[in-house]
């Protein structure tokens, strides 16, 4: 194999072989001992690295208990000589190597090229004590040669020789030629060459051979030096001691001064008499420091070039080889839109899984996850069941009230809302509108826009008839006083501070916004400044008229007297016009200074007239009774107030006022027997017999009117709220007489009309106000003034809607019982029953009263009024329908009834006992030592069935 | 032609301000430098002549909309979409104050004559006055008269002209006290006093520049032909107040002459629509003008030829 031998090539130095005894296994060493150590061996990396805490103690600070500062001693003997600590005092020796934070060696920067030398350097600066190049500078002279260097000069490179083979003069010639630039015009190309090459050969001997022309250098005018992304800077690596060391700059001016080194560097030093003075000494900054440029405008070419784009773009400097192009390549594409597709909402509408509920599901039964008509809804169904308990019969079930109206007559009214819409829809009106105080309910919003519309054009009074049947009569109240309150506090802004605003004419979340101005702002709403009345726009008109027709000048023109702040006049360096007047600005004497409160007043001037621009209108119905002028009956609501006494605690009246109206209401509306006794029983009272035949008429209209009522319930008590306050009043005045209003509110207009003056002038009639007889204008009785007059009365119990516990009190469910009775009632003859009616009636206020008397004791929340008198109103009604029981087959029923409540009646007594009880409460105590052994005879069974007996026993 | 020896009339550079879109050029007080304001929230201080940036001032909260250079050159008022207006200094580029108060974006600042104070006008309809010798952060005055955004607020000796989009052009004169508005049928994008301090110039939206008289309110001149409809487009004097020229949106810049009212020139922008900002330099026919994002300076082939 030795002809192998020989052709085999080998590059390198062969390694040692190794004795097989020497080999020592090959073990790696463990993890734990793969420890870097540094030159004194200690280890190099501790503390924090190896997640341990002993950072400082290895390698910096020479104790275990860590770096003790040196401690300052001096005697009078021995001074302290100051000692300046330098960082490296308190820096590891590792921290001046190379590699470290603060390297002391001096190397190249990676931007020095070696072979700048080579260029004859012009001496910058010859400020150094030698002049000329410094000396330095030419014996320092740091290598670096890159790679790429080391290894072109392997391959034969020097600088300034090409690399490749060897070439004769000739070649070399021709290959200069190629690469020579020429200037100006050409040269005859033929003639010359030639000549020259004749000329060269001859001289030159062919064997010798040249190197090939050095490549030429690509000088970039800012080439990339160094490996970091494009446009990325890196932070400077400079050392921690001080910033960049240049070893020739001229040595700062040292001076040693009592022992002092003072450094003397740049200008601060003063100057020689000969001297220029330095330009700036103190170092302020001055714009004239700063070099902006020519300050002239730079002398240019007599013939002017068009100037190529790039040019004017500002790019001037190209690379050798390159010019500029004369039309700008780069033109940024324009893609168009995409186009949306029509149904393209921009929301994310999330995919309903299989076993998600709905949202309707989603809702708990609690009182406010669903909303009242929702309830309305589920309670309605729940309501047959109770009814089924409340009658305690079994058999026929008395037909619900709310489910016949849903049935029956549900249809018709949401016929009536639609077109109440309809009707309003069309009708713009000002005021509210944009404004949407109730945006988050879409329903209530709605019906707050039907509101205002209806408001505006005065049939407010109609409203009711859109709220939803479900809402109870609590309810539509509290909204009504809502919307009110609404309306007036978002009016449409008066011209004071409408004059400050404009409307968006583009809404927040449009897109279409452009940086500049919208054109869409509409610019007739805006009033004038100056020439605006309080009253009208019409000289803003005339303005922007005579503007639009280009006729400017007086017209267009006007002054005011105007204030500029003293301070503003000294600024601008002028005498204040007006030395005297502390006042700046424009005086705005037209204008009144706006406030809440004129705000909030304003509307209730423009209710009024909206009332009465309503109140030319026949309306039936009594809210704008007050504005009514023709009514002789009217009684001035503002003077006879609620019956509250100056003094002392608000009779029960103001309670019943507050509380009870509506039931009350209901309660005589589903007794309409009663209402027709109560009718005639006031009559009786202030007008005598002689009309009591006009009232006998009244029971069939007041039927009727009834079928509606008990239809739709709803319409009972959606009147706007004056009317509300005002029958609170009558009332509180007459309990008897507060049924009226309301059948006559379920009155159609047209029975309205026809019996204008027939008895409902006189159910409008309150038995304490001032009755004057329709025909002669005379009051005939006056009643015993108990109540003081108070004006706008009606406030409080305005303000006051029933809140707390009976928020949430089903009156449906707590009045149900009395659709029973009144189902009862209905059966039984009206005629004759009109004549026992009114002995009743009689009692009844009396019990009322009783009732009232009753419940002044009682603590606690007050209990609406129609529970507490339940039992006795069953107790009138029972003596009604026993004495009928002996005609009518229903009789037993009713008896049944009322057996179960004279019962409950006895009880009610006992209750009444109570407060006997309590007063007697401390005698019981004492007592009670004597009365223990007697109640150990009693039963608990007797103790636990009523209190009241138990403390009959113990005494 | 006659004009294109005082007027400019030819592109000298355009420059690429590379801060989104320039909302405004303003020279400074004598013209050597001006103010770019871009919507990447900074302003930038050029040598226009020289196409040279020379520094950026960034400290904005939005956009910058208008910015002015103090009589001394030491300060720059600028004022934007953050409802701010701020003062530069020019050589360090630090921010020295900040004044907030307006409710809405500021439109406009301007200095008065010795740069004591600065006037912003903002969209909230309120022109303030702001103290500069003092450190108080509280505007001197609040001139709130306007009933819509005000739009330039400019400043004469003794009188500050506002012009606002509710048609109305005010001067408050300080010497007299008197404020004095003049309707101008619409709405108001720009008003400038001419250099004798005689007559005003508006601009209008969706209508015809106007030259009126100060005392009297009259018209003396309409000039027509450019198109403002949607954009805050500026108009200005020339230096010598011959000619009239205001930006347009069609990609020009119509130059008037101030008597006849006869168009005397168009300068094209290629390749750009709407041409908004406007200023021109205090005593030589250079004019720049800003489009898109670039910087445009016009000269005169005169002011050349006179150069070299």
């Amino acid at each position: 194999m030795d002809d192998s031998d020989d052709d085999v090539c080998y590059f390198g130095t062969p390694l040692e072989e190794l004795d097989a005894d020497d080999v020592q296994p090959a073990k790696a060493p463990r993890i734990e001992d793969q420890v870097a150590l540094d030159k004194q061996g200690r280890r190099r990396f501790h503390g924090a690295f190896t997640g341990g805490f002993s950072a400082g103690y290895f390698n910096s600070v020479g104790t275990e208990d860590g770096w003790t500062p040196s401690t300052y001693v001096s005697s009078r003997a021995l001074r302290a000589d100051t000692k300046q600590a330098k960082p490296q005092d308190f820096m590891d020796n590792e921290d001046l190597e190379v590699h470290g934070i603060a390297p002391q060696a001096i190397q190249a920067t990676a931007s020095f090229d070696d072979n700048e030398h080579r260029k004859r350097k012009r001496v910058v600066d010859p400020s150094g004590p030698i002049p000329g190049v410094p000396v330095l500078e030419e014996i320092l002279r740091p290598n670096k040669e890159t790679m790429g260097m080391k290894l072109l000069r392997q391959l034969g490179w020097k600088p300034g020789q090409g690399v490749g083979p060897r070439v004769k003069l000739s070649q070399k010639k021709v290959a200069n030629e190629e690469t020579k630039k020429i200037y100006g015009c050409q040269r005859p190309q033929d003639k010359g060459s030639g000549s020259d090459e004749d000329l060269d050969e001859e001289d030159c001997d062919p064997h010798v051979t040249f190197a090939p022309n050095d490549v030429e250098t690509l000088h970039l005018s800012n080439p990339k030096s160094d490996q970091f992304g494009l446009g990325y800077k890196p932070l400077d690596r400079t050392s921690v001691l001080g910033g960049h060391f240049s070893l020739f700059d001229p040595s700062p001016l040292v001076m040693t001064e009592k022992k002092k080194k003072l450094l003397i560097k740049g200008q601060a030093f003063g100057v020689g008499v000969f001297e220029e003075e330095d330009e700036d000494i103190y170092a302020t900054e001055d714009m004239s420091h700063y070099d902006f440029g020519d300050d002239t405008v730079a002398p240019k070419a007599a013939v002017r070039k068009p100037k190529s784009h790039m040019e004017l773009m500002g790019l001037m400097q190209v690379i050798d080889g390159f010019h500029l192009s004369n039309e700008s390549k780069y033109m940024p594409k324009k893609f168009p839109l995409p186009i949306l597709p029509k149904d393209f909402s921009p929301y994310h509408k999330p995919r309903r899984r299989r076993f998600q509920l709905k949202e309707s599901e989603m809702q708990g039964l609690g009182r406010h996850d669903i909303t009242s008509e929702q309830r309305a809804r589920i309670i309605s169904e729940k309501n047959q069941a109770t009814f089924e308990i409340r009658s305690g019969v079994k058999g026929k079930l008395p037909e619900s009230p709310i489910t016949s109206k849903a049935s029956g007559e549900d249809p018709k009214d949401t016929f009536d809302v639609d077109k109440l819409y309809e009707e309003f829809q069309s009708f713009e009106g000002t005021s509210g509108v944009g404004y949407k105080p109730f945006a988050r309910d879409e329903a209530k919003q709605r019906r707050y826009e039907l509101y205002m519309k209806m408001k505006e054009r005065g049939q407010k009074d109609r409203y009711y008839l859109a709220q939803p049947k479900s809402m109870t009569e609590w309810e539509r109240e509290r909204e009504l006083q809502e919307f009110d309150r609404a309306s007036k506090l978002f009016k449409p802004l008066i011209s004071t501070m409408a004059s400050r605003f404009v409307t968006a004419a583009l809404g927040d979340g449009e897109p279409k916004l452009k940086d500049g101005l919208n054109k869409e702002i509409p610019k007739d709403s805006e009033p004038s400044t100056s020439g605006t009345d309080f009253l009208g726009q019409d000289v803003t008109d005339d303005v922007q008229k005579a503007a639009k027709m280009n006729m400017f000048g007086k017209l267009t023109q006007s002054a005011e007297d105007w204030y500029p702040d003293r301070l503003l006049c000294r600024r601008f360096n002028i005498p204040d016009p007006y030395p005297d007047s502390n006042f700046t600005g424009v005086r705005r004497t037209k204008r009144e200074k706006f406030s809440i409160f004129s705000m909030l007043e304003v509307p209730s001037v423009v209710n009024k007239s909206c009332v009465k621009s309503s109140s030319t209108r026949d309306s039936p119905l009594p809210p704008e009774k007050e504005e009514y002028e023709k009514g002789d009956d009217e009684e001035n609501h503002e003077t006879y107030g609620l019956k509250v006494p100056i003094n002392g605690p608000p009779t029960m009246d103001l309670f019943k006022a507050i509380f009870q109206d509506s039931d009350s209401d209901d309660e005589k509306a589903s007794d309409e027997t009663v209402i027709v006794r109560t009718t005639v029983d006031d009559y009786t009272h202030t007008q005598g017999l002689t009309n009591i035949s006009q009232t006998v008429e009244e029971p069939s209209s007041a039927i009727d009117a009834f079928d509606i009522q008990t239809s739709s319930k709803a319409s009972f008590k959606t009147s706007v709220d004056s009317f509300l306050s005002n029958m609170r009043q009558r009332n509180a005045s007459d309990c008897d007489s507060d049924g009226e209003p309301i059948y006559k509110l379920g009155q159609s207009p047209l029975k309205a009309n026809q019996k204008a003056t027939g008895p409902q002038e006189r159910t409008r009639v309150s038995r304490f106000e001032p009755k004057r007889d329709s025909s002669t204008g005379e009051i005939e009785s006056l009643p015993k003034p108990v109540f003081v007059s108070r004006k706008k009365a009606e406030h409080p119990s305005e303000a006051v809607p029933a809140k707390g516990i009976f928020a949430n009190l089903d009156f449906n469910l707590l009045n149900s019982y009395r659709y029973v009775d009144q189902n009862c009632e209905e059966k039984t003859g009206e005629q004759s029953n009109l004549g026992r009616n009114m002995d009743v009636s009689y009692s009844q206020p009396k019990s009322d009263s009783d009732s009232s008397l009753d419940s002044d004791e009682t603590y606690g929340p007050p209990i609406p009024t129609h529970l507490k008198n339940r039992p006795q109103m069953i107790k009138s009604l029972s003596k009604i329908s026993s004495s009928i029981a002996n005609k009518n087959s229903k009789g037993d029923e009713d008896t049944q009834w009322v057996v179960k409540d004279e019962k409950l009646k006895d009880r009610k007594q006992y209750k009444n006992d109570d407060r006997e009880k309590s007063k007697r409460k401390k005698e019981k105590k004492k007592k009670k030592n004597k009365v223990r052994k007697h109640k150990k005879k009693t039963s608990k069974k007797h103790r636990r069935s009523s209190s009241d007996s138990s403390s009959e026993f113990s005494e | 032609m006659a004009p294109s020896e005082t007027l400019p009339s030819q592109v000298e550079r355009i420059i690429e301000c590379k801060q989104g879109a320039v909302r405004a050029v303003r020279f400074n007080v004598d013209g050597q430098y001006c103010m770019s304001c871009g919507s990447d929230k900074s302003v930038k201080l050029w040598n226009p002549h020289r196409g040279a940036l020379l520094h950026t001032y960034c400290g904005h909260g939005y956009e910058v909309l208008d910015a002015k250079g103090s009589c001394d050159n030491s300060l720059i008022g600028s004022c934007g979409l953050d409802k701010s207006v701020m003062m530069w200094n020019v050589s360090t580029g630090e921010s020295l104050r900040r004044f907030r108060g307006h409710a809405a974006r500021v439109n406009c600042v301007c200095f008065n004559e010795e740069s004591t104070v600065i006037l912003s006008g903002s969209v909230d309809g309120s022109v303030r006055i702001w103290d500069l010798r003092s450190r108080k952060y509280e505007p001197i005055q609040v001139l709130n008269e306007a009933k819509d955004a005000v739009m330039t607020v400019s400043v004469s000796s003794h009188e500050i002209l506002t012009s606002s989009l509710d048609s109305y052009t005010r001067i408050y004169d300080l010497r007299n006290g008197k404020l004095t508005s003049n309707c101008i049928g619409d709405s108001v994008t720009c008003a400038s006093f001419s250099g004798d301090g005689q007559c005003i110039l508006t601009s209008t939206m969706g209508s015809a520049l106007r030259l009126m008289d100060k005392e009297t309110g009259e018209q003396l001149s309409q000039y027509t032909g450019h198109s403002s409809k949607d954009y805050k487009v500026e108009s200005c004097f020339s230096d010598s107040d011959t000619h009239v020229m205001s930006g347009s949106e069609d990609g020009f810049v119509y130059c008037w002459d101030l008597v006849q009212g006869t168009l005397v020139n168009k300068l094209a922008h290629k390749g750009s629509r709407i041409v908004h900002s406007l200023s021109h330099h205090p005593s030589r026919p250079f004019l720049l003008t800003a489009t898109l994002g670039q910087m445009w300076l016009w000269s005169s082939e005169k002011n050349e030829e006179d150069d070299t």
